[in-house]
C-alpha cells in the first residue's frame, strides 16, 4: 500500500515537471492604471509602456536579485583588459516572434536605432563617448568598441529600453509605427492587439525557452494569453479586483487596500519600490534664483503628512531623489535632507524680502504676491492629493499655490515646455546613477530635468559617477551628487511608495516573483501562473 | 405689472405646493451660501491628518474626506460656487443669447438668418462635449467653466427672445407705436423688451439647475474647478473611488446638488405656471 502511495506521488511529481501542469489555455488578466503612450522600447520613457513592452522584447542582459547583470539573449560576454572592448556571444536558436533567428545583425540594427532615438540613452552611446563601433564578425558574435571606458555599461545594456528587434522588420517600419502598429521581439509574449482605452492583448510565444538563470522556469509562459486591461479609474479598478475579474495587478488603488487585504479570495504582497515622487522648482522662473525661496519651500514641506494624506500611509517619506530600493542609494541623505520647519521657512522668506502679508495671508514683495502654479497629474488620486497637501503646507508659510492638474500627457507637455513654477512628478528606475542623471543632469533640460537647471558641480559628479574606473571614486561621486541635489532645494523629495500587488488566490508563483527586489515584468510573465 | 396683478401672481404661486418646496430648497442653498462663513464648523480647506475619512459623527456631521477636511463645511462653502456658477452662466447666456435674439427678431432678414444659423451650428454640437473641450483647452477653473457652459447654451435664449420679439412686434400696440413715429430703439426697449421678461425669468430659473449640473459634471470629469475648491462636482469626484467604504464623501455633495437642482426646477415650473397664461387652467 505504501509502495502504491509512493508511486502515485512520484508519478504526480513527474507529471508536474514533464507536463508543466501550470501551463494553461486560460487568459491571465491584469489591470493597469495608465495606458502606455506607445510600446517602442527605443522611444518611450513611460513606466507602463516599459512594463508592457518587457513582455514582448528583451535586452541582451537582465539583472538578477542581487542587482548583477546576467545573460538573457547572450550565452556569455567578456571585457578586454583596457575595458574598451566588450564581446557578446549570442545564444543560438533564439527566435523572434516572426520566426527569424536572432543574429548579431539584429543587435547592431537595434543598438544603432536605440542610440539614434532613445531619450533615455545618456551613457553608452557615441554621443557620450561610449560605443563608437559595433562589429559583427559572425552571426553569433557582437563586439562593442568603446571610446572611453564605461564602467556601468552592463547595467545600461540590461535595461529593457535597449531591447533587440529584428533588423529586417525595423527596416520595413517607419520609426513612429514601431510599438504602435506592432512590436516584434524575442520575449515570452507576442503582441496581438491593442484596443485603445480598453486593453492590450498578448499571446504566449510557444518557442520561448531562454529565461535567465535566476528564474526556475525557462519558458514558455504559463498563461496562453495575457490581457492587460487599462482601467485608469481607481474605483472601477478596485471593483474589478474585488469582483475577481483581475487575476493580478500592481496598480492597486491604495484607498481600497484594506478591502482587498480583508478579502479571502485575494492575496496581497508588498515590497519597497524604486518609484519616487518629488516636488520640483522650475529654475527658469526668476523667483527661484533666490535660494532662500527654495529653502523656504523645502522646509515648509511635511513629508509625513504627504505620505498620510496622499498614500494612506502606505509609503515612506523620501529624503533624496534616489530611493532606498535603487542601486547606489546613500542612507546618509536622511541626515542632510531639509527637515519640516515652518518657522525656518518663514524666516527664509523674510530674509528674501517677502516680509509683507496681504489679507489672504499671501506674502508680498515689491507689490508682487508670492503666488505659484503647481502642475501634476489629475488622473491619479495620489498625485491629486499630494498636490493639495503641498498647497496647504505652502499656504501655511504664505505661499499661494494654484493647482493646474491635468492628465499625464498634457502635464508632461507643459513640463517639457517649462510652463510651470512647481511640479510634482514620479519617476521609476532601479538604477540609481542613470536615474539621477535623467532627472538632474543638464543634458536632460527640456526632457526630464524638470528643475530646468544646469549645475556644473552636479554634472561633473554625475559624469564621474558613471565614468570613473575607480569603484570608490565612482561611488563617492554619486553620494556627493545625491547630497548636492538635495542641498540645492531645486528638487524636494516627497515619498517613496510601496509596490502593492493584489492577486486572486488561484494565482501562483508570487513567492518566487517577490524573491526579486523589483519583480521585473519579464519575471511576471514567466513565473506567474493560474492554478 | 401692477400691484393687483402681482399679488394675484404671488397668491397663485403660493398655492403651488411643489413650487413652495422648491423655494424652500433654493432659500436653503442661498442661505448656506450667504452664511457659510458663519455657520460652517471648520475651515473648508483645513486638513486634519489625524481625522482622515472619519464617518459622520457629532464632531463632523457629514464626515471628513481623504485629507481630513470637514465635509459639512465644504458642502456649505460649495453652495457659493454652485450659485456663482449658476448665476454667472445664466447671466452670460442671457446677455449674449438674449441680445442676439432681440436683434434677430427685431431686425429680421439676412441678420436674422445669420444669427439663427450660428445658433444651429452651436446646437449641432453636444453641449457637454463642447464645454468639456473648451474647459480642457482653456485650462479649467471656475471662470473658465462658467464661460465654457455659457458658450454652449446661449442659443436657447436667442431662440426664446427671437420668438417672443417676432410675436410681439406684430401686436397692435407695437404697430401703433410705429404709426405715431416712435423711433425703433424706443419701440424695442420700451414696448418689446419688457414684455419678453416673463418667459425669460422662467427660462432663467430652469437654466440654473442645468448650469449647476453641467458644472458638477465638468468638475467630476476633472476639467472644472481645480482642487482644493469645494465645488460640489469636485467633491463627488474626490469620493468616487471611496464609495465602497467611505460613502459619505460623495453622497452629501450629491444630495446638495440634488436639492439645488430640484429647488430651481420646482420654482421654475411654478413661475412658468403663473406667468404663462397657457398653463393657468392647470393650477
Amino acid at each position: 500500500m505504501r509502495k502504491l502511495a509512493l508511486m502515485v506521488v512520484i508519478l504526480g511529481l513527474v507529471g508536474l515537471v514533464v507536463g508543466g501542469s501550470a501551463q494553461t489555455q486560460k487568459p491571465m488578466v491584469t489591470a493597469f492604471q495608465e495606458e502606455p503612450d506607445f510600446l517602442d522600447p527605443h522611444r518611450t520613457t513611460r513606466f507602463h509602456s516599459l512594463v508592457v513592452l518587457s513582455y514582448i522584447t528583451e535586452p541582451l542582459l537582465d539583472m538578477d536579485e542581487n542587482f548583477d547583470p546576467v545573460p538573457l539573449l547572450v550565452q556569455s560576454f567578456e571585457w578586454s583588459e583596457d575595458k574598451l572592448t566588450l564581446v557578446f556571444h549570442l545564444k543560438r536558436g533564439v527566435l523572434f516572434h516572426n520566426g527569424q533567428e536572432m543574429t548579431s545583425r539584429d543587435v547592431k540594427a537595434s543598438y544603432e536605432r536605440y542610440f539614434r532615438l532613445s531619450p533615455l540613452e545618456n551613457y553608452i552611446g557615441p554621443k557620450y563617448g561610449g560605443i563608437t563601433e559595433i562589429q559583427t564578425p559572425d552571426d553569433y558574435t557582437v563586439i562593442f568598441k568603446f571610446n572611453n571606458p564605461k564602467p556601468l555599461a552592463l547595467f545600461h545594456i540590461a535595461d529593457a529600453h535597449a531591447s533587440i528587434m529584428p533588423a529586417d522588420w525595423l527596416a520595413e517600419m517607419i520609426d513612429e509605427e514601431v510599438g504602435v502598429r506592432g512590436l516584434v521581439g524575442t520575449g515570452p509574449y507576442v503582441f496581438d492587439r491593442w484596443i485603445r482605452g480598453d486593453r492590450i492583448v498578448l499571446k504566449r510565444f510557444e518557442a520561448y525557452n531562454h529565461a535567465p538563470d535566476y528564474m526556475k522556469h525557462d519558458g514558455p509562459a504559463y498563461a496562453a494569453e495575457l490581457v492587460m486591461r487599462i482601467i485608469p479609474e481607481g474605483a472601477t479598478r478596485l471593483a474589478e479586483i474585488l469582483a475577481g475579474n483581475i487575476d493580478y495587478t500592481f496598480d492597486v488603488p491604495l484607498m481600497g487596500y484594506q478591502q482587498i487585504a480583508a478579502n479571502p479570495a485575494l492575496q496581497v504582497k508588498m515590497a519597497p519600490t524604486y518609484s519616487v515622487q518629488y516636488l520640483v522648482c522650475n529654475m527658469k522662473r526668476e523667483i527661484f534664483n533666490d535660494r532662500r525661496v527654495r529653502l523656504a519651500i523645502a522646509h515648509a514641506i511635511n513629508k509625513e503628512e504627504v505620505v498620510k494624506g496622499a498614500w494612506f500611509g502606505i509609503a515612506f517619506p523620501l529624503y533624496g531623489l534616489v530611493g532606498p530600493g535603487t542601486t547606489g542609494y546613500w542612507k546618509g541623505i536622511e541626515e542632510i535632507a531639509y527637515a519640516y520647519d515652518p518657522e525656518k521657512a518663514i524666516a527664509y522668506l523674510e530674509q528674501a524680502g517677502w516680509t509683507a502679508v496681504d489679507r489672504d495671508g499671501v506674502r508680498i514683495k515689491d507689490g508682487r504676491r508670492l503666488e505659484l502654479t503647481l502642475i501634476s497629474f489629475s488622473n491619479v488620486d495620489q498625485w491629486k492629493a499630494a498636490a493639495q497637501v503641498v498647497q496647504t503646507q505652502l499656504a501655511r508659510v504664505g505661499i499661494k499655490v494654484n493647482l493646474a492638474l491635468a492628465e499625464v500627457g498634457a502635464t508632461y507637455d507643459r513640463a517639457r515646455a517649462a510652463d510651470y513654477d512647481l511640479g510634482i512628478f514620479r519617476n521609476t528606475w532601479w538604477m540609481g546613477q542613470p536615474y539621477l542623471t535623467f532627472l538632474t543632469h543638464s543634458v536632460n533640460i527640456g526632457s526630464s530635468n524638470f528643475g530646468q537647471w544646469k549645475n556644473d558641480a552636479i554634472d561633473t559628479l554625475l559624469d564621474l559617477s558613471s565614468n570613473a574606473l575607480d569603484d570608490a571614486l565612482r561611488r563617492d561621486a554619486f553620494i556627493v551628487a545625491q547630497a548636492l541635489v538635495v542641498e540645492s532645494a531645486v528638487w524636494v523629495p516627497l515619498a517613496v511608495n510601496v509596490n502593492v500587488m493584489a492577486a486572486r488566490r488561484d494565482v501562483g508563483g508570487l513567492d518566487e516573483l517577490f524573491s526579486h527586489p523589483w519583480q521585473p515584468p519579464l519575471m511576471r510573465a514567466l513565473v506567474l501562473y493560474k492554478q | 405689472m401692477n400691484q393687483v396683478t402681482s399679488s394675484r401672481t404671488v397668491r397663485r404661486f403660493a398655492r403651488n405646493r411643489l413650487a413652495l418646496v422648491g423655494l424652500v430648497f433654493v432659500a436653503a442653498v442661498a442661505l448656506a451660501a450667504l452664511l457659510a462663513g458663519l455657520i460652517a464648523p471648520y475651515d473648508p480647506l483645513a486638513m486634519n491628518f489625524d481625522a482622515l475619512l472619519v464617518p459622520p459623527s457629532a464632531t463632523h456631521p457629514m464626515g471628513t474626506d481623504m485629507l481630513g477636511r470637514d465635509l459639512l463645511s465644504r458642502v456649505l462653502y460649495g453652495s457659493r460656487y454652485a450659485l456663482l456658477i449658476g448665476m454667472g452662466v445664466v447671466v452670460l447666456q442671457m446677455v449674449l443669447g438674449g441680445a442676439l435674439g432681440l436683434i434677430a427678431g427685431f431686425v429680421g432678414g439676412v441678420v436674422d438668418s445669420l444669427i439663427m444659423r450660428m445658433v444651429d451650428i452651436v446646437w449641432s454640437i453636444p453641449g457637454l462635449v463642447l464645454a468639456l473641450a473648451l474647459a480642457g483647452a482653456l485650462g479649467g477653473g471656475i471662470w473658465v467653466m462658467i464661460i465654457a457652459i455659457a458658450v454652449t447654451g446661449w442659443g436657447q435664449f436667442t431662440r426664446l427672445l427671437r420668438g417672443q420679439v417676432l410675436s410681439l412686434r406684430e401686436l397692435d400696440y407695437v404697430t401703433a407705436a410705429y404709426a405715431v413715429g416712435a423711433p425703433r430703439r424706443r419701440i424695442l426697449f420700451r414696448h418689446v423688451l419688457p414684455n419678453t421678461l416673463g418667459p425669460v425669468i422662467v427660462y432663467t430659473t430652469l437654466e440654473m439647475p442645468t448650469a449647476i449640473l453641467a458644472s458638477a459634471a465638468l468638475s467630476f470629469l476633472g476639467v472644472g474647478a481645480q482642487p482644493p475648491t469645494p465645488e460640489w462636482g469636485a467633491l463627488i469626484a474626490d469620493g468616487r473611488g471611496l464609495i465602497g467604504f467611505a460613502w459619505w464623501v460623495s453622497t452629501f455633495p450629491g444630495l446638495a446638488i440634488m436639492i439645488a437642482a430640484l429647488g430651481f426646477n420646482f420654482v421654475g415650473d411654478g413661475l412658468r405656471d403663473v406667468l404663462d397664461p397657457r398653463f393657468e387652467r392647470r393650477i
